[in-house]
């Protein structure tokens, strides 16, 4: 078990682990002030700023986040940025994220997600148009809290989910991951997809028969 | 040589909780062939963390960005700082001759240059860092940022339209020629 540092959660921990960075840090943690709300706290928060119509302090809120995964993002295409710097695009994903997410919340879309979630898919859509790719991965794993007794254990179940999900396509993958790995609502998925409710229903249904009938005679391992 | 990710990210976090603002592409960049791997840490601690309390700087330069694309004042968010701050464009373009150290002769080509940046018509990452430094100092906010995001916002591109001016002649030099100066290098020399 790693220790816990001052200024990450243990969850935060155990995503760093589960992504392969195990080996223990030698250096010695300073005792800082940690700046950055509590998930929940900050969750409330932007729920009131959006309630209260305060969109200038909801952006300024997220504004480091959206440019620092911007850049994470842009990084990541190093290879096929054609000349472009890896700056440019971040900043143009970070702009066109903000105004958009500004133009929703202005012509009065309303969320049914924490905004940070609705920030991360935002940030990734724009990648994903902007570079012509298509987004795949609904959210990263460890996004949501997770309600069980032990996140070892869920992180072993979410990770089995992940496996069984990867043959089917995309649309489908996404809206069963939102729905079985996060545990969120049709409704939900329909908000967050921006897709009706019954199209939702039909990617769940054609999700599950592939998988039945894929494993009728061969249980997954 | 790369360096570890697990000490990257540590040092990374340390830095994000204190309220500074780290910078992930040039994290990425000591991490090397390893970047991929800090990446993924970085957007789950950057997604899934509570996020930060908005500083004074952001907040006020936010609050001007939001207003001019969907407040009541037609302006650009840069003209909304300037009059919130109670300063008009003759005190800047003052501040820039001094700061600068411009002849007096050059301080009509500094006025149009300023009413240009104002008004979004100049290329962001043409404008050298001195004058990025030196808006940050007057206004009180991260101008690299205000620079980043639309200038205007393509949210009040169509209002503001009819009240933007257009590129002046005066601010038109080629780089390498003869009228080319100083001035024009603050403005429009940057990664020439």
């Amino acid at each position: 078990m790693l220790p816990l540092h001052p200024y990450v959660s243990r969850r935060e921990l155990l995503s760093y682990e589960a992504v392969g960075c195990r080996e223990q840090s030698q250096v010695a943690k300073p005792a800082v002030h940690d700046h950055r709300l509590d998930r929940e706290a900050a969750d409330t928060r932007d729920q009131k700023l959006i309630e209260a119509r305060d969109y200038a302090t909801l952006l300024a809120a997220h504004w480091e986040p959206i440019k620092q995964l911007a850049r994470t993002g842009a990084a990541r295409r190093r290879d096929s940025l054609g000349g472009r710097s890896p700056v440019e695009l971040a900043d143009e994903v970070a702009s066109r994220t903000a105004e958009h997410l500004l133009r929703e919340l202005t012509r009065g879309r309303r969320y049914s997600v924490p905004f940070r979630v609705v920030v991360y898919k935002r940030v990734g859509w724009t990648l994903a148009t902007i570079m012509g790719e298509t987004f795949a991965d609904p959210l990263p794993m460890y996004f949501e809290d997770w309600r069980g007794p032990n996140p070892f254990v869920a992180f072993e179940q979410d990770y089995d989910m992940k496996q069984l999900f990867a043959g089917l396509p995309l649309k489908v993958q996404r809206v069963l991951s939102l729905r079985h790995r996060l545990g969120l609502e049709i409704t939900d998925i329909a908000e967050l997809e921006d897709m009706s409710r019954n199209s939702v229903d039909q990617a769940l249904y054609r999700g599950y028969k592939t998988l039945r009938d894929t494993y009728r005679h061969r249980p997954p391992t | 040589m790369s360096e570890r990710p697990s000490r990257l990210f540590d040092e990374f976090a340390a830095r994000y909780a204190r309220g500074e603002q780290p910078d992930a592409l040039e994290y990425l960049e000591r991490a090397g062939d390893q970047a991929d791997e800090l990446a993924g840490v970085l957007e789950v601690f950057l997604a899934a963390g509570g996020t930060p309390e908005p500083s004074e700087e952001a907040t006020r330069l936010f609050s001007a960005w939001v207003e001019s694309a969907v407040g009541r004042q037609r302006s650009n968010p840069l003209a909304i700082l300037r009059k919130r701050s109670r300063l008009s464009q003759k005190s800047i373009v003052s501040s820039l001759c001094e700061r600068f150290s411009f002849e007096p002769s050059k301080r009509r080509k500094v006025t149009h240059y300023y009413a240009e940046l104002e008004a979004g018509l100049l290329e962001p990452r043409r404008i050298d860092k001195r004058l990025i430094d030196l808006l940050s100092e007057i206004f009180k906010i991260n101008a690299a940022d205000l620079l980043t995001l639309h200038n205007p916002p393509a949210l009040a591109e169509t209002r503001l339209m009819q009240s933007s001016p257009t590129r002046s002649k005066i601010t038109s030099a080629e780089p390498g020629s003869p009228e080319w100066d100083d001035v024009d290098q603050l403005f429009r020399g940057a990664m020439l």
